[in-house]
């Protein structure tokens, strides 16, 4: 194996590890999980996120605080982007977040289409989102149609959860 | 397969991988240079709208869809990739979301499902696409019910179809 070889290796290694960092986020996020979250941040990291602005913690705290409007999210990734140098790397991830959300005892579904623009650090051997933004790209605002309890949906046993009740959590522990 | 070979074949298969991606950047913001980087000079491409040249598909789309499409977003998945040394065949997933103005003023969304269907060629050590196809699956026409009251007035960060987006500061618009 020539070190040019290894060198392309250890950059497709780095988008795989940063790749990992960002469903972990979506996880943490989805299931309402602290820990998992706050380790997902660098020492000092950084949030541009609609009414969050500067340290992250305050960020992190709020997202995984239980919110009673909040019934149900769903964040999915896709359309990864990174630049990776060294120990930092930049990233344009898309992400789709679908919210079930109830106000006044009515239901009502929110999907928002947007980006994380990241900035990552290795600390330790281990990537963390040092800094990010979130660019809102559009919006929809729909009564919420779900069919939850009747019929074939009825047969989904397992059902998604804002807590470590989560099947995902059988699979992979707490 | 000797080691070196094996771990070409995994940076290939993210090299190509960063492309499609590059390919979405260049669509959704209307880059003309970063979508013509996508493509080798001698691609060609069958989108029905448009088939032939893929750097003349590339000139005429790019002024089409900013001026026919009010926003524009796309997300890729399921790339199903098959190497074949400095040749590659792929199928990959896109799910698209665009607002659209129509005639009377009003705005309608229209997601739509479809996947491409390409050969990608590696010359002088870089992957482009030589040939795409665009096959529709499935299309809708929703209500446009977007806000921007309430707490979507917290978002200051928007996407832009232009160099304004914030993507360009962060200088993660490159083509190669």
């Amino acid at each position: 194996m020539q070190q040019s070889d290894l060198e392309l290796l250890k950059q497709v290694e780095t988008k795989q590890a940063l790749g990992l960092l960002n469903t972990q986020f979506a996880r943490a996020f989805d299931r309402m999980d602290r820990s998992l979250m706050v380790s997902l941040w660098a020492q000092d990291a950084e949030v541009d996120w609609g009414k969050h602005q500067g340290a992250a913690q305050s960020f992190v705290e709020a997202v995984t605080s239980p919110d009673e409007s909040l019934e149900r999210t769903f964040s999915s990734i896709s359309n990864e982007y990174y630049e990776v140098d060294g120990d930092s790397a930049r990233g344009e991830v898309y992400v789709i977040n679908i919210t079930t959300l109830v106000k006044d005892g009515k239901k009502e579904d929110r999907l928002i289409g947007g980006r994380f623009l990241d900035h990552y650090r290795k600390e330790q051997g281990t990537w963390k989102i040092a800094k990010r933004s979130f660019v809102h790209d559009w919006n929809m605002n729909l009564p919420t149609t779900a069919v939850l309890d009747e019929g074939l949906f009825a047969q989904f046993r397992l059902r998604g959860e804002r807590s470590q009740n989560d099947p995902v959590y059988a699979l992979f522990g707490g | 397969m000797e080691l070196s070979e094996r771990i070409r074949a995994i940076v290939d298969r993210q090299a190509i991988n960063d492309q499609m991606t590059r390919y979405i950047q260049a669509v959704d913001r209307c880059d003309l240079a970063l979508l013509k980087s996508v493509f080798h000079a001698d691609g060609v491409v069958d989108f029905g709208v448009f088939a032939g040249n893929a750097w003349e598909f590339c000139e005429q789309n790019i002024p089409f869809i900013k001026e026919n499409l009010v926003m524009g977003w796309h997300r890729f998945t399921n790339v199903g990739l098959e190497l074949e040394g400095d040749r590659a065949k792929a199928e990959s997933y896109m799910l698209g979301n665009a607002a659209v103005r129509l005639p009377d003023g009003s705005l309608i969304n229209c997601p739509d499902n479809m996947r491409y269907l390409d050969v990608w060629e590696k010359r002088a050590g870089i992957w482009r696409i030589y040939s795409r196809d665009l096959v529709l699956d499935w299309n809708a026409s929703w209500a446009f019910s977007q806000r921007s009251d309430g707490e979507f007035e917290q978002y200051q960060l928007q996407g832009r179809r232009d160099e304004s987006d914030p993507v360009y500061q962060l200088d993660l618009i490159r083509p190669l």
